[in-house]
Order: C-alpha cells, then structure tokens, then sequence
C-alpha cells in the first residue's frame, strides 16, 4: 500500500446561493475501507457525494483520487461509480442490459461482457434472472441489480446513496451483511451515505458524523460511540443522556460541574474548558446505575422510575429525578434490570469514567 | 350511487354523440351511394372510390397534403423537442416566461392570423410561395402541439437515470442516445401523429402560404364543392376521416404507454 490516501478531499467548499452546503471540509479515504457518511438531512453529505462522483464541481477545494486531480474530471471520466438511492435501473432495458451498460461504454468485447454479467449475477444471487425487466423485480432485487451494475467497472471508490432506504427493515438488516461481504469480496472502498446510525454502526469501518456542512468528528462506531467529540455526535449518535452545567473545578482528567439545578456531576473531559463555563455531559443508557437510594453515592441523584419497558432483552427505564431532569436508563437482565418496579424510588448515579463533558 | 346509466343519460350522451358525429358519419355513409346526386340514397357503391382513383386532380392533391404533412410533422418533432428540452431543462433563463408564452400562442392564435402572417412575411422576404412555404406554416403550428407532449413526458423523468449512465462511462451524448431518447421516444411519436393530422386538415394556413401546384387536399376539395358536391368528394373525405382518426388513436394509444417505471 502506498502512502497516499485512495481519496483525498482538500478543503472542499460548496454552496448554492446563500446555503453552504459543503464548507471547507478534508477528509482521506484508504483504500479498501467501508466508510459512512452520517448526518441528518439537510448536513450536506448528500452534496459531499456527488462532489466525489463529479455531478458538481466545487466551488473551492481539490479533491484527489490515487494521487490524481480529479476535481475537473466530468462524472463519465471518473474511475468512480454510485448506487443511487432510487436505484435508476433502465427501465427500457433487461437486467443483464443494465448490468452491462458500464462495459459497454468502455467498448469490451462482446465475451467480455456477458461472462463478467454472469458473474455478477452470481455474487448478488440473480443468476438466471438477466433476462427480467426491472419493474418485474421486487425492491431487494432491484437494490442488487443496481449494486451489480455499479460494481462491474471494478471502480476503486463506490458511493451508495442511502442504499437500504428503500428496503424493508428485515430486508434491510439481511442486505447490510450483504454489502459488507460484497465490500470485502470485491476490495473496492465502499462510501455509504446514510441518516441512519444502526446502518453506519453495523456496516462501516470509520464513519464521519456531519452537520452543517462539515465533520463533527471521523472514527471507527465504536470509537465515535464511546467518545463522542461534540454534542450533536453523542445525541446524533445512539441514544444518550444530557446534563448541562458550569465547570466549577478540575478532576483527574475530567471536571466537576453544577447543573442549573444545583446538581454536582463529575465526568472525563478531552478539553481544558475555563471555570464557570458551559459544558454538557453526555451518559449512555447502559452506564448509569440504580441503587436504592439512602445509601450514600455520590454523582447522582435520587428519582422515580416513570415507564418500564421491556424489549430484546433489555429493560428501558424512563425515570425523572428530582431535580425534574427525564433520564433513560437501559439494563440487561443479567445487570437486575427485572428488579426495579413503575412507581419504585431509585438513585441514579454513574462513574465519572463512563461519562463525557463536552465542550461544544 | 347506483352504477350504470340511467334512460335521461343515455339520452343526453346519444344526443352529444350525435351532435358531434352525425355530420361525418353522413359525409362517410353518402360516400358509398350509387346514385349521383349527393342528397338522394340510390343504393350502396363502391364507384366513387373507384372513380376517385382515376381523379388526377384529386390524387395529386392528396399527394402533396401527406408530403407536407410527412414533412412539416418531421420538422415539428425536431423543434418540438428541442423547445421542450429547453422549458423543462435550462432553469430559468432569460424570457422563459416570455418564450413559453410564444410557443403557446399559435394553440390559440387564429389561423387566419397565422396565415396572413406569414403570408406578409413570404411576401416581404420575396420568398416564392409553393410546397416549403405550407410545411414552415404547418410547423410553427404543429411544434407547440409536440412541445406539450414532450414537455409533460420530461417533467416526469427520472433524472438520476440520466446520472447513472454517466456514471457508468457513458458520455452526455452517448445518455442522450441510449437513454433519454428511448424513453421521450413515446411522446415524441405521439407529438409527430398529432403535428401531421394537423397539417393533413388545414385549410386556412395553406391556403395563405401555398402558391401555384401546390394545392392541398382541403384546398382541392373546398373549390371542388363550390362548383357543386360530387359523390367522390365525399369518398375522398371519408378516407381523409379515417386517416386522421387511425392518427390520433395511434397517437392516444402510443402515449398511453408509460415508460415502464421503476421509482
């Protein structure tokens, strides 16, 4: 491998009319990656990827594929080919037609074609299903059809465009390993862009978390879930809960702060905020504890547990503290999360390691 | 509500249909009387079909209307086109607002006014009126017919269809071909049948822009009933009806069928 990143976005700028869009962003890409994009609607990442696909051209910025300018490059020149969220199969023309239109215009001969049509037939399952028109074929088998056709080409970057957006949502979780095994076999770099976090989680190596038009933060899901950079990531991000408050003095590695409540919470913190300043912990679910509240604990504080939820294992607790804060508490059976009744007075604390204070 | 028609509707939709269609369907039955006088039922004939064919006058007539109507419906799928493209595609552009009145105008515009228009501007130009001066008249018309059609079928196109074959290496002009085209093709041909059965019926602008030997059909046929009706008038109507009728049911049928769709 060499040292270059497969694409390099260079301080990309995109607007239309007044709205930004895309402002200032950077961001490398290796080779061989599955990469999310992840952002609500409206964050740009949408126009991120048709900058990279060629359909717009930057107002500002380069961006570099292998080392290669290709800012300038219109869309049919580009060793890059995108899965388009409504598919776009030709209607006028059979599967293995659509499949084959990428050879086709590079001019491969006529055995070429038909036998590399075949195979990717076979890796999305639809062997013997070339000769059907698209509007004969159900919504799973569509989303495939579309994958064949813009894996073809072989290109060293694919870009797919919400591709399960328009699955149902059992189909939609047998397709995610699909595309992952789909990733690994063909080695190409898949860019997924997606609303939806259990997507990004589930499928993506790194995920960039957008808003605005820019990256709050690039990390593997892991990494982006446990450490969350910014307040939108963490709330963006699976679920969480939030306290704001003012520093009022440093801890090993972290900061103590008062909510407005009058709450004193402690919790790690990357950044070096002033005293008295604004900052927001963020605490997933899972890492807050009940305890039977008179027994002293600290970082916390006492509650009524107001809804009992029990799914896939898990009790979801909806407790409000008395501080008139709504917090949601997940435990696994295992953890005693069948113990705790509605109505029950519980204390809610959490270790300051587990938690983030975040600065934006 | 019950379904189906009442006595009253039957009436009223007998007597609409009659209204419209009794003329004509007179025009075809008195086609194929034996007897001579056009008003006097004398027997079923096929002669005047027969004689019809024998008709110099007649026939050449009705070989110039089909050459201009070929010509002048070919002329206004092209522009047609290109006008749509330029309504649905481009934005907006200067004077669209403007350019989309004009291209509307001629559906409503006299003909009469059309005519004398552009007999004015052939005179002025020095032009020598004849086959060419009936096809650009018959096109300024039969252009805005294709260019509703077109319009209505790329306002509901898929663009990102267009953006995949690019991304699939096809260039701007290879997507036109391969992808674009094929399916406006539908309305295209729609726009084609409609600007020709215009061009085959008209009366008013031809006979403003024609010149001496190029008499149309309607023209022919209208000197021919003011020295008095014959049989083969109405023999030659009842093909000119059927012509014109096989056209715009085509045109109906052909864009009726849908692209297939897959959004």
């Amino acid at each position: 491998m060499g040292g270059a990143p497969l694409l390099r976005l260079a301080r990309v700028t995109k607007a239309y009319g007044h709205l930004v869009a895309v402002r200032d962003l950077s961001l490398d890409i290796p080779a061989n990656e599955f990469f999310a994009l992840l952002g609500p609607s409206g964050c740009g990442k949408t126009t991120l990827m048709r900058l990279i696909a060629g359909f717009e051209t930057p107002d500002d910025g380069r961006i570099y594929l292998d080392g290669q300018d290709i800012t300038d490059l219109p869309p049919h020149l580009r060793p890059i080919n995108m899965m388009f969220q409504s598919y776009a199969l030709f209607p006028h023309m059979s599967v293995a037609h659509n499949i084959a239109f990428g050879l086709k215009q590079e001019g491969r001969p006529h055995q070429e074609i038909t036998a590399r049509v075949e195979d990717m037939l076979r890796l999305v399952q639809m062997s013997g299903l070339g000769d059907r028109r698209p509007d004969q074929l159900s919504g799973g088998q569509r989303q495939r059809v579309a994958l064949a056709r813009a894996l073809i080409k072989r290109p060293k970057l694919l870009l797919l465009d919400e591709p399960l957006a328009a699955l149902d949502r059992k189909l939609r979780h047998d397709t995610q390993f699909e595309l992952m095994q789909a990733q690994r076999e063909t080695g190409t770099s898949f860019v997924v862009v997606t609303h939806d976090q259990d997507e990004a989680m589930v499928m993506a190596h790194r995920m960039a978390v957008m808003r605005a038009g820019a990256i709050d933060q690039i990390g593997a899901p892991r990494e982006v879930y446990e450490e969350p950079a910014t307040r939108h990531v963490a709330g963006f991000v699976g679920e969480t809960n939030f306290f704001e408050g003012r520093v009022i003095q440093y801890m090993p590695g972290g900061v103590e702060i008062e909510t407005g409540k009058g709450l004193r919470l402690e919790a790690l913190c990357r950044e070096h905020p002033a005293i008295g300043s604004k900052v927001t912990i963020s605490i997933r679910p899972e890492n807050l504890r009940l305890s039977v509240p008179g027994i002293f604990s600290k970082n916390g504080s006492a509650g009524e547990i107001l809804d009992h939820v029990f799914r896939e294992g898990l009790s979801s607790f909806r407790i409000k503290l008395e501080t008139g804060d709504l917090v949601h508490v997940r435990k696994s059976v295992g953890e005693g999360g069948a113990q705790h009744k509605r109505g029950e007075r519980v204390f809610v604390s959490f270790a300051p390691e587990h938690a983030r204070a975040l600065v934006k | 509500m019950k379904r189906g028609l009442s006595p009253l509707h039957l009436a009223v939709l007998a007597a609409g249909f009659a209204f419209l269609y009794v003329p004509i369907a007179l025009v075809v039955i008195y086609s194929f009387n034996a007897s001579r006088l056009v008003t006097v039922w004398g027997g079923f004939s096929t002669q005047w079909y027969v004689s019809l064919f024998a008709n110099e006058q007649l026939l050449q007539a009705a070989s110039i209307s089909l050459r201009v109507a070929l010509a002048s419906a070919a002329l206004s799928t092209v522009l047609g086109t290109c006008a749509a493209f330029a309504l649905q595609r481009f934005g907006r552009f200067p004077a669209r607002t403007l350019f989309t009145g004009l291209l509307y105008a001629p559906l409503v515009m006299p003909e009469v006014i059309i005519g004398l228009a552009l007999l004015l501007l052939f005179v002025g130009l020095g032009i020598d009126r004849g086959f060419w001066t009936i096809v650009i008249g018959h096109t300024t018309l039969g252009l805005c017919f294709v260019a509703v059609v077109v319009q209505a079928r790329l306002a509901g196109f898929d663009r990102s269809l267009e953006e995949a074959a690019q991304d699939l290496g096809a260039s701007p002009a290879r997507t036109f071909r391969a992808i674009t085209l094929p399916l406006i093709a539908p309305a295209m041909a729609a726009g084609f049948l409609l600007a020709f059965t215009i061009s085959l019926d008209d009366f008013v602008i031809a006979s403003f822009t024609s010149g001496p030997g190029s008499t149309t059909l309607p023209m022919r046929i209208y000197s021919q009933v003011r020295l008095g009706l014959t049989p083969e008038i109405n023999a030659i109507s009842t093909l000119l009806i059927g012509i014109v009728g096989l056209s715009l049911l085509a045109a109906t049928v052909i864009n009726r069928l849908k692209a297939p769709s897959v959004r």
